[in-house]
C-alpha cells in the first residue's frame, strides 16, 4: 500500500484531523481511541490558546497535528509519516503520572539506499532515505498518553494544556511534550542498550555512530559491550560528533562553564566539573587561581569545617582554595568557617557517589567568596594527591571560575554533551542532550517550564541532530 | 512492500529491563469507555534464532529453544524476556518490531516544593517504578540557572 493510499484510507474513515499544513514533510496523526475516548471524547470545551476545537477530542487531536506539524515543516522527506495514537488510561497517583509515551514502532537495517549498512535506523527516517514507506502497515511512530490527567488520583488538578501558545501556566504543556516525544520516535535515541552496552539484535544504532567518548576517542560503534557501559557513566565525557549539531553549538548554546582547573600536579592536571553554590559570589571570569589546601579536622582524612578552624588548619588555607568534606552540617557553615580562616574560595567533596556534582543549596549574604562540590571521586583523587604537602603549600594549582571558551551543554571541542550521569539513568541516559545545557534544550531529559515550542537554531540543537542522522 | 509478503520471525533478547506489564495500575477511566489497547504483539511467525553475538541466523541450542518457548516465571524468578519480532522488507531489509521496553515516557512528579518535575524514561516497567517512587528531587541538580559571569 503506498503512503498516498494509506492517508486517503485514513481520512476517509475520519482518523485524521484536518489535511497538515504542508512542509518539507507530511506527518499524520491516525486516531486509534474508540468512539466516545480519547481523541473522540465528546466533552464541549471552550476553544483555548489558539486551539479552535470544540470538543475535548477535537482539542486532542489538533494539538497533536500542531506538533507533528512543527515537525513536519522542519524535516524533509517524500514519504508520509503516520503516527500511531491514542489517549489511554497510564500509571498515576496523585502527585505522580506517565503524562504519555512514544517511540519508533519499527527500526530497519540494509534497506536500499541505505547510508551506513548493518546499523539501525527508525522506521520514518529509514522510509525518507528508502524513498518509499518500508512498511506501509504499520505506523511509522506509536504513541499513547494518559487519558486521566488531572483527575482524582492522577496527578490531582494539573492537566494537559491544550493551547496552541505554550501559555500553559500550572498545567502541562502537552504540545512541548509531544514534540519531545515524537524527536524519539522520529531517532533522538540509541536502541543499543547503555546498561549492558548490547547492541539491538547485534547491530548498531546509527545513533551510536555519533556518540564519541572523549576519554578514549572511541564512538559507541566502534567498542565493546563492557566499553560501552563504562562510556554510559563517563559523565560529560560523551559527546556528540555530527557536524550539524556541532556547527549549530555557536549560535545555541550560551558561552561560559563552570569549571575547576587544575594545573598541577600532573597526576590530577585537568578540568573538572562542579555544583554551584546557591549562595556567596557568583563564578566569574577569570576566575579564582590559588593554591589548593585541605581541611583536615576530622578522621579518617576529613575536614568537615564545622566550626571555627584550628590554627593549624587555619594557617594551611589562609590565601589558598580549601578542600572541605561535605557532611554533619550546612554547606554555608563549611565555606563561612574557611572564609574566616582566610580562604579565597572552598572546594565541598561529596561524601557520596554520584556524578555530575549537585549545587549547594542555602543562603548567607555573610559569604563573600566563591564556593563548589566536586564529586566524591574527584575529592578523593585531589585528597590523594594532596597526601604528601608541607603544612602550608601543596604545590596542587587551581582555577575556579566560568570558561568562557566552552558552552554550556558542549565540551571543550564544541561538541554538544550527551546526559550520562552516574549512577545510569535508565532511559534518561545517553538518549538526551546533557542538563547542564543553556538555554534549555528540547531533548534534555527533563521538560523545562521555559521551553519554547521551536525546535531548529538558534534556540535548538534538535533538528541538528535529527539531520546528522539521516534527516538532511 | 505488501505486507502480505512480509515474513516475520521470532529472536530471542535481552535487555537490561524487564518486560514492561501489559496493564499498568492505574484508576478506572472516570469519563469514558476504556480505551482501545494498540495493536496486540503477534503470537505467530516463524522462529528463526540469531545469535545474540554473531546476530547471524544459526540453530538453536536446546536451552535457547527453551527460553523461545519459555512458561511465565514463577514469582520470585525474573521473567524471561519476551523475544522480540523481526520482519523483512523490501529488498532485503530487515526490521525489528520495538515493543514498550523501546518507548519513551514523559513522567511527572510533583517535587516536594510543590513543583513540576518532568522526566523522560526508556521502557514501561521504568516508568511505573517512577510513578510508584512517587515525590522525588527534579533530575537536573543543577537548577539549570545561567552562570552569573562577571
Amino acid at each position: 500500500m503506498s503512503a498516498r493510499r494509506l492517508r486517503a484510507i485514513l481520512l476517509a474513515a475520519g482518523v485524521l484531523v484536518s489535511p497538515p499544513v504542508s512542509g518539507a514533510a507530511t506527518i499524520v496523526i491516525q486516531n486509534n481511541n474508540a468512539a466516545g475516548v480519547g481523541f473522540n471524547d465528546p466533552t464541549v470545551v471552550a476553544p483555548v490558546g489558539g486551539n479552535t476545537g470544540t470538543t475535548l477530542g477535537q482539542q486532542r487531536l489538533i494539538a497533536f497535528q500542531a506538533a507533528a506539524d512543527k515537525w513536519g515543516a522542519t524535516l524533509t522527506s517524500t514519504v508520509t509519516v503516520v503516527i500511531g495514537a491514542q489517549f489511554s488510561a497510564l500509571s498515576c497517583t496523585a502527585t505522580s503520572a506517565v503524562l504519555g509515551s512514544a517511540g519508533a514502532a519499527t527500526v530497519w537495517r540494509d534497506f536500499s539506499g541505505v547510508p551506513v549498512a548493518a546499523h539501525w535506523y527508525p522506521a520514518a527516517l529509514a522510509s525518507k532515505l528508502f524513498g518509499s514507506d518500508v512498511d506501509p502497515a504499520t505506523p511509522d511512530i506509536n504513541a499513547n498518553f494518559n487519558v486521566n490527567l488531572g483527575q482524582p488520583g492522577c496527578l490531582d488538578g494539573v492537566f494537559f494544556y491544550l493551547g496552541l501558545d505554550n501559555n500553559h501556566g500550572a498545567n502541562i504543556d502537552l504540545v512541548t511534550v509531544l514534540e519531545h516525544e515524537f524527536a524519539h520516535g522520529l531517532g533522538f535515541q540509541t536502541f543499543t542498550s547503555g546498561s549492558t552496552g548490547n547492541q539491538l539484535a547485534s547491530f548498531p544504532s546509527i545513533w551510536d555512530d555519533f556518540l564519541l567518548d572523549t576519554t578514549t576517542g572511541k564512538t559507541w560503534t566502534d567498542m565493546t559491550a563492557p566499553e560501552r557501559q563504562t562510556s554510559a557513566l563517563n559523565t560529560r565525557r560523551l559527546a556528540w560528533s555530527g557536524p550539524n549539531v556541532t556547527g549549530a553549538v555557536p549560535t545555541v548554546l550560551q558561552a561560559g562553564t563552570p569549571l575547576l582547573t587544575l594545573t598541577a600536579p600532573a597526576a590530577v592536571a585537568g578540568t573538572y566539573a562542579v555544583g554551584t553554590a546557591s549562595f556567596g559570589p557568583a563564578l566569574s571570569s577569570p576566575g579564582v587561581t590559588g593554591e589548593v589546601m585541605p581541611v583536615a579536622d576530622a578522621a579518617p582524612n576529613s575536614g568537615l569545617a564545622c566550626s571555627a578552624l584550628s590554627a593549624l588548619n587555619a594557617a594551611a588555607v589562609a590565601g589558598k582554595i580549601a578542600l572541605v568534606d561535605r557532611g554533619t552540617c550546612s554547606f554555608n557553615v563549611k565555606v563561612r568557617a574557611a572564609q574566616d580562616a582566610g580562604a579565597v574560595a572552598v572546594l565541598v567533596a561529596d561524601n557520596a557517589a554520584g556524578a555530575p556534582p549537585a549545587g549547594l543549596g542555602g543562603t548567607d549574604a555573610t559569604i563573600s567568596i566563591p564556593s563548589v562540590r566536586v564529586t566524591l571521586a574527584d575529592g578523593n583523587s585531589f585528597k590523594a594527591a594532596l597526601a604528601t604537602r608541607s603544612r602550608l603549600h601543596s604545590g596542587m594549582s587551581a582555577n575556579l571560575g566560568i570558561n568562557l571558551a566552552i558552552r554550556l551543554g558542549a565540551d571543550a571541542s564544541g561538541r554538544a554533551l550527551l546526559y550520562t550521569p552516574n549512577p545510569y539513568q535508565s532511559g534518561s541516559s545517553v538518549s538526551h542532550f546533557d542538563t547542564i545545557a543553556f538555554p534549555n534544550q528540547l531533548m534534555e531529559p527533563a521538560i523545562n517550564g521555559d521551553l519554547t515550542h521551536e525546535v531548529a537554531p538558534p534556540q535548538d540543537l534538535t533538528l541538528p541532530l535529527l539531520k546528522d542522522i539521516g534527516w538532511n | 512492500m505488501n505486507a502480505g509478503r512480509a515474513l516475520a520471525f521470532l529472536i530471542p533478547f535481552s535487555l537490561a529491563s524487564s518486560l514492561a506489564p501489559a496493564q499498568p495500575a492505574s484508576p478506572p477511566e472516570n469519563k469514558a469507555a476504556p480505551a482501545r489497547e494498540g495493536p496486540a504483539a503477534p503470537a505467530k511467525g516463524l522462529v528463526v534464532f540469531i545469535d545474540p553475538v554473531t546476530g547471524k541466523i544459526r540453530q538453536p541450542e536446546p536451552a535457547e529453544i527453551g527460553a523461545l518457548t519459555a512458561p511465565p516465571a514463577a514469582a520470585g524468578v525474573p521473567a524471561v524476556e519476551p523475544p522480540l519480532l523481526m520482519k523483512t522488507g523490501p529488498g532485503g531489509a530487515v526490521g525489528v518490531v520495538l515493543d514498550s521496553r523501546f518507548a519513551s515516557f514523559m513522567v511527572v512528579t510533583k517535587t516536594p516544593d510543590g513543583k513540576l518535575a518532568m522526566e523522560c524514561v526508556t521502557g514501561g516497567k521504568k516508568a511505573d517504578e517512577t510513578v510508584s517512587a512517587g515525590v522525588k528531587p527534579a533530575p537536573n541538580p543543577d537548577g539549570k540557572e545561567a552562570p552569573r559571569v562577571r
